[in-house]
């Protein structure tokens, strides 16, 4: 009981929303690839260039925002090495993932020693930190309040992307394009679309939120940049839009699912819950419950399937 | 599109070279040129030669570097020293420097860490003649003599030192009513429970009821993971928290500044990270061992085959306050050698997970 009161606590709430949003910006920008049937794996080697840039260039500029920007700018460099071995090369996405996440671990460690001389973490000299957003008599909204308030711009990004993505994936001309081309490439180009461009755009919008992703994870609240500190969420975020079938708000849901998880098994190793046990809740916590809404889908698919007959289906 | 398709596997190759060269930038020169030799030995005699096998690069700021200032002493004996660095993730790179230096040019070979162990169980006994030295492991081998540091000793002190300062929160203002202090680990793996073991002795030597909280960050990279854990510990009432989680624990010791708490750092000085948040870091003197085994060895008295441990009696491990903002007071300084006095004397025996 007394474990259950420190999990269900409006703080840890308010963890929740900071440990989602790194994985929720990255997985809908993955999302724009996995639409355009291409899998990235690329999003952990982005999201860490990401977080090492943002503390680099913010630091030194003294600005996050020109921080979260160049960010954004290292994550849509790496998008941009993606396609060109992808799209114009022709290379396997699989292993040019790997070799965009391998880059980054390499390069991001060795910057570290060039600029800072420490292979291990940025100095306390080159710290900066994301400004919070107080929300003024919203926050004394019982529950809702406190967990919403004092977030960073980059959580409430995070959400917001959520609808945008929908948005530019169903009423748009580039999304239509987008979803035609990842359904059936050879139909699309013969109908007329510019299949590597759009597919570009995709991996591009990837890159980019992946970078915003990474300046999250190292500005938010630590304010420095630790060698691979992505420690796979990028592969999380992988997980979450496969899972959401690269559609934004179920990807969302995974996503939302995971951070909770994650939070409620820190606290479960601090109660004393054996640890193994404990870091793995997360992961089963999350294909459970995935299962459960795949089912649930599934129930709700095949009862509208056989209340309608079939020509009027659809 | 067949040249694409081979584009393609030239750009994968690049990349993965690219990475070689990332990390290799910084070693290849080193691994060519970094001879910090003195070959001034006051001696008439040809100065001994040590060299120093590293399984990485120096600047880490902790293991590394400090058994660099271990050859550096070394050198100014009048010890012809070198240090040989390699790339992190590259086994058999080791591998070669270890065995390019094993024919018989240098009178001791120093390596390190659990990651040689094999290397050298391999290489040791296909040149019986080289002394080798390894530390922060055991290599059962004649002609190899070994080093071990007893971090429970340490964490021990470390444990002293949270439990005092969560008894006193009229001289630690940060500390609240509660006696509760916690532990951030890197893995639930025997060298890291080895600080549990002796910071929960620790803690416990100073009262009983003291409330330790323990958890596992997974690995030792996701230092937002470290700051949500320690975060909890602090909202739970923690008052110190004491962080074995290596990169991780980065996160630990900015949230003691962001809960306005206390933390304890290890491996290196982090003392000044958080200034006025971190009362003190655990250190491995891995330095101060080389000296020892290198002294030992000019006097022939170096045991080979057998294994030296290193904990509070022989300086081999220890808490350092330097650069923390004068918030530990010189009279808890002194209780704290008073314990530390107690387990060189025997008094106090301090638990291990690692035997």
């Amino acid at each position: 009981m007394d474990v259950l009161q420190q999990i269900l606590t409006t703080a840890t709430l308010f963890v929740i929303l900071m440990k989602v949003a790194p994985i929720l910006l990255a997985a809908i920008g993955g999302s724009f690839t996995q639409q355009g049937n291409i899998l990235n794996i690329g999003l952990e080697g982005m999201m860490l260039m990401g977080a090492f840039t943002a503390i680099a260039v913010g630091s030194a500029t003294g600005s996050a925002l020109v921080g979260v920007l160049a960010a954004a700018g290292a994550g849509l460099a790496l998008a941009l090495l993606f396609a060109l071995a992808t799209l114009w090369w022709k290379a396997d996405f699989i292993v040019v993932g790997i070799g965009v996440n391998l880059l980054a671990a390499g390069l991001t460690i060795f910057l570290l020693l060039v600029v800072y001389g420490s292979p291990g973490v940025t100095p306390p000299t080159a710290s900066i930190r994301l400004p919070r957003i107080p929300l003024g008599p919203v926050a004394d909204i019982p529950v809702i309040g406190p967990t919403i308030n004092n977030q960073t711009a980059l959580v409430w990004l995070a959400f917001l992307s959520v609808p945008l993505a929908s948005l530019l994936l169903y009423r748009t001309r580039f999304g239509v394009h987008l979803r035609a081309v990842g359904e059936d490439e050879p139909a699309a180009e013969a109908a007329g679309i510019a299949v590597r461009r759009v597919k570009l755009g995709g991996v591009l919008i990837s890159g980019l939120l992946s970078g915003i992703a990474g300046a999250q994870l190292s500005m938010a609240t630590l304010g420095s940049f630790t060698a691979n500190m992505t420690s796979g969420r990028g592969f999380i975020a992988v997980a979450a839009l496969t899972f959401g079938l690269a559609r934004p708000l179920r990807t969302m849901i995974a996503a939302v699912i995971f951070g909770a998880a994650d939070a409620v098994a820190d606290q479960l190793g601090i109660a004393g819950f054996n640890s193994n046990l404990a870091l793995m809740t997360p992961y089963v916590i999350t294909i459970i419950a995935l299962v459960l809404v795949g089912i649930r889908f599934r129930g709700a698919w095949r009862a509208r399937a056989s209340a309608a007959p079939a020509p009027q289906a659809g | 599109m067949k040249h694409g398709r081979f584009g393609g596997l030239a750009i994968a190759a690049a990349a993965a070279l690219t990475l070689a060269a990332c990390s290799g930038g910084t070693t290849s020169a080193a691994s060519s040129g970094d001879t910090s030799s003195s070959s001034s030995g006051g001696s008439a005699d040809k100065p001994l030669r040590v060299v120093n096998v590293i399984n990485g690069s120096l600047g880490d700021q902790g293991f590394f570097d400090d058994a660099a200032r271990g050859m550096a002493a070394i050198a100014k004996t009048g010890a012809e020293t070198r240090n040989i660095q390699a790339d992190a993730e590259n086994p058999a790179q080791w591998r070669s420097n270890l065995e390019s230096v094993s024919g018989g040019d240098w009178d001791l070979v120093i390596t390190g860490t659990s990651q040689m162990v094999d290397i050298l169980n391999e290489t040791a006994p296909k040149y019986p003649d080289q002394k080798y030295v390894i530390y922060d492991s055991v290599v059962d081998q004649p002609n190899v003599a070994s080093i071990v540091y007893k971090q429970n000793e340490g964490s021990f002190l470390a444990g002293v030192l949270a439990g005092l300062v969560t008894e006193d929160p009229s001289t630690f203002p940060k500390a609240n009513a509660d006696k509760t202090v916690g532990l951030v680990g890197g893995m639930d793996i025997p060298v890291i429970n080895d600080f549990v073991a002796g910071f929960k002795a620790g803690v416990e030597a100073v009262d009983p009821d003291i409330q330790v909280l323990v958890s596992y960050v997974g690995d030792f990279t996701d230092s937002n993971r470290g700051f949500d854990q320690a975060t909890a510990m602090y909202d739970q009432g923690a008052d110190v928290v004491f962080q074995v989680a290596g990169g991780a624990g980065i996160g630990v010791l900015r949230a003691a500044e962001q809960s306005d708490k206390y933390a304890i750092g290890v491996d290196a000085n982090q003392n000044a990270l958080h200034k006025g948040y971190i009362l003190a870091s655990m250190l491995k003197n891995v330095g101060v061992s080389l000296e020892n085994a290198f002294e030992q060895f000019k006097k022939g008295d170096l045991a080979f085959g057998q294994t030296t441990e290193y904990g509070l009696a022989n300086n081999g491990v220890g808490l350092v306050f330097e650069d923390n903002g004068g918030i530990v007071p010189d009279s808890i300084q002194k209780d704290i050698k008073d314990y530390a006095q107690k387990v060189i004397d025997g008094q106090i025996k301090v638990p291990s997970a690692t035997s």
